[in-house]
């Protein structure tokens, strides 16, 4: 498994609109991903509720986990979205 | 013995004028009952088959009414849909529900139920106030897939019959923009205030409307005759033949006014004698500007820019610019104030509104929601500025309470122009930076602020609002807001007289101005700009095209020396009664 920790950047936290995107580039992949925030564990990343249901707001921690063919690739892009601005996107 | 149910009056707030008659649609929510129905083994994947199938339907539907939308309204309103296609596509709920019909033989309707249960448990446990309003999302996707699964036909809003009249316990934004079609002639809902977004867009959309009329939806079934008269907020259900007639009367008598002031929309607003008095409007969604131009508006007073900011998203500096854009194109060569955003109150500030508040009026809103998200405000600043090389914008301030922020407002509009400028993007230099007056506050330093805002604009409703400490949203207060208290003519009189000295515009831009009762008397405080929803621009300017200066500001003079707010409105029926004499007919 492939893990990244990073911190939310967007004053606004992953609210929908930012965990549509994640969803929507974490869908790429055929690896599974994960995300996980204090002591929520482990969410499927391709799942727009249950990363709206991480509430993750600006500062917090959180892992991106990955298991599969492209789970290097698809860790790293995750987490760049996730600590971004989500800037232009939104 | 007939068992008819019988006539039934409702009282509520008028929130779009106009008398509608037509049969009524009830627009319900609720979920039918779910059966517990058990599926035999070799019927799981035909049950699996049927739920998938259900989803596609739901979000190819979500998929039209969203083109629909987004043709009628444009893109920003239409993007409130996304978030519903997001999460009809799900993969974890998909993956739940299939668990449960497989392995628990549940049947569709009960394994969908109980799995969006779980999620919504999660979703109410939430913190963060933006992400729990996505549960109203989450609540209509569940009722539209179960009455899928049950076989119930779901009549859209947007696939109604003709003369229909929409009942419902409220309707969600997404759900009042699809009712822009020639079908419904009216709408009653059980709540909402004026300000609603429900509210708005009927406004726009010219339909009159009645809310917080109560018990509309349970007194009402489909199919029954109903009568919404949205001048005085009244909802008539199953009426009596007397009542039908009267109104058949009312409604032809609004129809022929209606087509003489189409006719006569072209005269300017003069008064008798001479005296020219500047009609803008109001608009709320791109739509209007039409009806503006149309109605020979001199403007746009205030385009309020909420809208853009109560979607799924918030919008992009480039988005903006095509909103202001389409808006400055259309009403060229005449200004358009744009009012910057004021979330809070009673706002659905889904995207900022991250806490909920004891005193949303007295809390977080307007100017104070601007000034202390720098970033967002400077991006709604430059998109202004650049949507002005098409035409000219004004900028207007809401809720400003203090010089302070006017100054810092000041040198963030400064900051914005010298970035375009190194950027060497297109924009409007010299942008004028008005005011709104709603808070007392600024009505009584106006000598003040007019030395240091290009324009007033007087927002009443708020102004009567904080003046009188009365929430006009709460009934057993409501009689207490009172437009014509002479504290609020008096702080009106107050801030006209500082323009006019310092040499700056002042309008009125609150529900008064665009009020035909109301008229004489503005103009009579020394109001020479009216800026209205532009659907009652015809009616005021009669009002103008009646009337002398002299007559008015001799009612005005009067009024300001009374002592209650029923004084004054006693003293202008009899006014009204008597029509001053005039040099010009």
């Amino acid at each position: 498994m492939v893990r990244k920790k990073v911190v939310i950047n967007n004053p606004l936290g992953i609210h929908a609109r930012p965990a549509a995107l994640v969803v929507q580039a974490a869908s790429r992949f055929t690896a599974d991903i994960f995300l996980s925030k204090g002591d929520i564990e482990q969410v499927n990343g391709k799942s727009i509720m249950s990363v709206m249901m991480l509430a993750a707001e600006q500062g917090a921690e959180v892992t991106v986990a990955a298991v599969g063919e492209d789970a290097e690739e698809a860790v790293q892009t995750v987490a760049d979205l996730l600590q971004s601005n989500f800037e232009g996107k939104f | 013995m007939s068992s008819k149910p019988p006539y039934v009056e409702l009282n509520g707030i008028s929130a779009s004028p106009g008398i509608a008659i037509g049969r009524a649609f009830v627009h319900s929510k609720e979920i039918p009952p779910i059966r517990r129905r058990r599926v035999s083994a070799d019927q799981v994947e035909e049950e699996a088959e049927r739920f998938l199938n259900t989803l596609h339907q739901t979000a190819e539907e979500i998929r039209r009414t969203r083109r629909l939308v987004s043709a009628e309204h444009g893109e920003d309103l239409a993007q409130i849909f996304d978030a519903q296609l997001a999460m009809v596509n799900d993969v974890e709920m998909k993956k739940t529900t299939l668990r449960c019909i497989r392995e628990q033989h549940c049947s569709a309707e009960r394994a969908f139920q109980e799995t969006l249960e779980q999620m919504k448990q999660g979703f109410a446990s939430i913190e963060d106030e933006f992400l729990r309003q996505r549960l109203s999302d989450l609540l209509d996707i569940e009722h539209q897939v179960l009455l899928r699964l049950n076989g119930n036909d779901i009549q859209a809003l947007h696939t109604l019959r003709a003369n229909t009249i929409v009942v419902a316990h409220d309707l969600l934004p997404s759900e009042s923009a699809q009712l822009g079609g020639r079908m419904v002639k009216g709408i009653a809902l059980d709540v909402g205030g004026s300000t609603s977004h429900a509210a708005i867009i009927a406004r726009s959309l010219g339909l009159p409307t009645v809310l917080g009329a109560g018990k509309c939806m349970e007194s009402t079934e489909s199919g029954d005759v109903v009568i919404v008269d949205g001048n005085a907020g009244r909802v008539h259900i199953r009426p009596t033949d007397e009542v039908l007639r009267d109104y058949r009367l009312r409604l032809r008598r609004q129809q022929r006014r209606e087509r003489d002031l189409t006719a006569r929309r072209g005269l300017p607003a003069v008064t008798k004698d001479d005296h020219t008095v500047i009609l803008l409007a109001n608009v709320d969604v791109p739509g209007e500007v039409e009806i503006a131009v149309a109605n020979g508006a001199r403007g746009v007073g205030m385009f309020r820019t909420e809208y853009l900011f109560m979607g799924y998203q918030l919008p992009s500096e480039e988005e903006q610019v095509e909103a202001y854009s389409r808006i400055v194109k259309a009403m060229a060569p005449q200004p358009v104030t744009i009012r910057t955003m004021d979330l809070g109150g009673d706002k659905l500030a889904h995207v900022l509104n991250s806490f909920s508040e004891a005193n949303p009026y007295l809390g977080w809103r307007g100017i104070r929601i601007c000034l202390d998200t720098p970033d967002l405000f400077k991006t709604q600043l430059r998109a202004i500025l650049r949507a002005g090389e098409h035409g000219e914008v004004r900028i207007l301030l809401p809720m400003i309470s203090s010089l302070d922020e006017l100054r810092t407002a000041r040198s963030l509009l400064h900051e914005a122009c010298d970035e375009l400028l190194e950027e060497g993007l297109a924009f409007q230099q010299n942008c004028l930076l008005g005011v709104m007056v709603e808070v007392p506050s600024v009505a009584l330093m106006a000598d003040d602020f007019a030395q240091e805002a290009d324009f007033f604009s007087l927002g009443t409703n708020d102004l009567i609002q904080y003046t009188l400490a009365v929430d006009r949203g709460n009934s057993r207060v409501a009689p207490l807001y009172d437009a014509y208290h002479p504290a609020v003519l008096r702080l009106i009189r107050q801030v006209t007289t500082s323009g006019r000295a310092h040499g700056i515009p002042v309008s009125v831009c609150g529900e008064i101005g665009g009020d035909p009762s109301a008229t004489v008397l503005l103009l009579g405080l020394g109001v020479e700009r009216l800026s209205m929803s532009p659907g009652l621009i015809p009616e005021v300017k009669e009002v103008i095209r009646s009337t002398t200066l002299s007559h008015a500001r001799e009612q005005a003079e009067k009024c300001l020396e009374m002592k209650t707010g029923t004084e004054v409105r006693e003293h202008l029926k009899k006014g009204l009664a008597r029509k001053p004499s005039g040099e010009r007919d």
